[in-house]
C-alpha cells in the first residue's frame, strides 16, 4: 500500500475533526482521539504538522494490519491500494 | 484460547517444562511458584467457563503460543514506563501487569497518550489487585525470571510473532454515552473539583448528588466510535472532590452511562463476530463483576482475570479488554 505523504490535506481535516470517518481500528480510534484533542487546545501550524507526522507514522509503521489499512483506505481512498 | 485456571503444582510443571506464561492469582499461590518464563500480577478474582469465581488456591494461565520468535520480559518503574510502546515488537505484541494504586500504575494512566510510541504497537494488560476483604494487602506483580515481586513496577511481555500472523486489541463495553449533559473538566486527573456542565462550571460533586446520578455507572467519552469509561472511585460531598480509578483527561467531552439492565444478556450482544478461535487473552473490570453479579454467571470464550483496571493501549475502566492472534489473509496468486 501506498501512503501518501505528510502534506496532504487530508491528515490535518481527519486530526481536525473535519473529516469524521468510521474507523475499524481500536488504535487508530485511541489515536485520534488523542489528537483531535490537542488540535482543540493548539491548532498552530507546528502542532498540526506535529500531529500529522505522527499519525503518518503510526500507519508506516502498523500498515501489516489489515484494518489499518482498511482505515487508511477510508482516507484516501482507492489510491493508496 | 490456551489459558485457563490451574492448581499450583500443575503451574509448577508447566513453569518448570519451560513454557512461557502469564499468570494470575493470590499472591499466597504466585510467591510460591519457581522462577522460570513468567510474568504475573496477584488477584483472587478471575472469569472461568464457569462465569465468575474467587480462589486464592488457583492461577489463571495464559501460555504464548509456540510459535512464536522470540520474547523478552522488562520491568519499567514510574522513571522508565514511558519505553513501554518503544520496546514492544514491530509484528507481535506486549502484555504487561501493574499493580493498583503504584506511581507506576498512576504515571501510565496519566501519561499513557503522550509517551513515544503511543499505540505503534500492541499493549494489552490490566491492573492487579487484591482481594476486597483483605483490608491492607497490596497489589503486586512478578518477574518470574529471577522470583521477584513489586509493589511498584509494571513488568511486561514482548512477544514477537511470525510475519503471517495478525495481532489485533478490542474491546467490549457495556456503556454507552447517555444523552444529556456535556461534562468537560479543566485538568487531568484522578481527582476533580469542578467541571463544566453543558459550558457552565460547577462543582462535579454538588452535581452528582443534586442529580441523583448512579455512579456505579461512568463516565464515557466516545472517541471514534470507542467508547472509553472512566469509574468513579468516590464522591466526597465534604472536600467537594470527585475521585476516579483512571483519569480524565481535559477538554475531552465525557457523558454519564446509559443504564444496562442486564450486564450479560448486553454482553453477547456486543461480542465481536470476528474473534472465532483467534482469542489470546482477554480480561475483564472487577467492577464489571461486582455490579453486574458475575460469580457464577458465564461470559463465553472471555475468561481471565478480573482486573483493578485493564490497558489496551492505555488504561480502562469497566471494560473487558481482549487481544487475538490470526492469520494473515493468503496473498492472491497471479494467473
Amino acid at each position: 500500500m501506498k501512503i501518501p505523504d505528510e502534506a496532504r490535506a487530508e491528515w490535518k481535516q481527519v486530526i481536525s475533526g473535519q473529516k469524521v470517518l468510521n474507523f475499524e481500528y481500536l488504535a487508530t480510534k485511541i489515536l485520534l482521539g488523542r489528537l483531535t484533542l490537542a488540535y482543540k487546545f493548539d491548532a498552530s501550524p507546528a502542532a498540526v504538522q506535529k500531529s500529522v507526522s505522527e499519525f503518518r507514522a503510526f500507519f508506516v509503521n502498523g500498515i501489516a494490519q489489515p484494518k489499518v489499512q482498511s482505515d487508511l483506505k477510508q482516507i484516501f481512498g482507492n489510491e493508496v491500494l | 484460547m490456551n489459558a485457563e485456571l490451574f492448581d499450583l503444582n500443575v503451574v509448577k510443571s508447566m513453569i518448570e517444562d519451560g513454557k512461557k506464561l502469564i499468570l494470575a492469582g493470590d499472591e499466597k499461590v504466585l510467591g510460591r511458584l519457581p522462577q522460570g518464563e513468567w510474568i504475573g500480577g496477584t488477584i483472587p478474582y478471575f472469569v472461568s467457563e464457569k462465569g465468575g469465581e474467587f480462589s486464592q488456591d488457583r492461577i489463571y494461565v495464559t501460555e504464548l503460543p509456540s510459535y512464536v520468535l522470540g520474547t523478552s520480559i522488562s520491568v519499567y518503574d514510574e522513571k522508565t514506563i514511558h519505553e513501554i510502546y518503544n520496546d514492544g515488537p514491530q509484528n507481535g505484541f506486549s502484555v504487561v501487569v501493574m499493580p493498583a494504586s503504584s506511581p507506576t500504575h498512576f504515571v501510565f494512566a496519566l501519561n499513557a497518550p503522550n509517551f513515544p510510541n503511543f499505540v505503534s504497537n500492541p499493549l494489552i494488560g490490566w491492573v492487579s489487585g487484591t482481594s476486597l476483604e483483605d483490608v491492607g494487602a497490596v497489589a503486586k506483580v512478578f518477574d518470574g525470571r529471577k522470583g521477584q515481586a513489586f509493589e511498584n513496577a509494571a513488568v511486561a511481555y514482548h512477544v514477537v510473532l511470525p510475519a503471517e500472523k495478525i495481532v489485533d486489541i478490542g474491546i467490549i463495553n457495556m456503556f454507552e454515552q447517555d444523552t444529556g449533559d456535556v461534562l468537560v473538566f479543566a485538568e487531568d486527573g484522578f481527582s476533580v473539583g469542578d467541571v463544566k456542565v453543558n459550558g457552565e462550571t460547577v462543582n462535579f460533586a454538588d452535581y452528582l448528588t443534586s442529580h441523583q446520578i448512579d455512579t456505579k455507572l461512568p463516565l464515557v467519552a466516545n472517541l471514534y466510535g470507542a467508547n472509553i469509561n472512566t469509574s468513579f472511585e468516590k464522591v466526597d460531598t465534604d472536600t467537594k472532590r470527585v475521585n476516579f480509578f483512571a483519569p480524565v483527561f481535559a477538554g475531552q467531552e465525557y457523558h454519564i452511562a446509559r443504564p444496562v439492565e442486564d450486564y450479560v444478556a448486553v454482553f453477547h450482544t456486543h461480542v465481536p463476530n470476528d474473534v472465532g478461535d483467534n482469542l489470546f487473552f482477554s480480561c475483564n473490570c472487577i467492577l464489571n463483576y461486582l455490579y453486574a453479579e458475575l460469580d457464577g454467571k458465564p461470559t463465553g470464550q472471555f475468561t481471565g482475570p478480573v482486573t483493578f483496571g485493564e490497558i489496551a493501549y492505555q488504561l480502562l475502566n469497566q471494560t473487558l479488554a481482549y487481544l487475538t492472534i490470526s492469520d494473515a489473509e493468503p496473498m492472491p496468486t497471479s494467473a
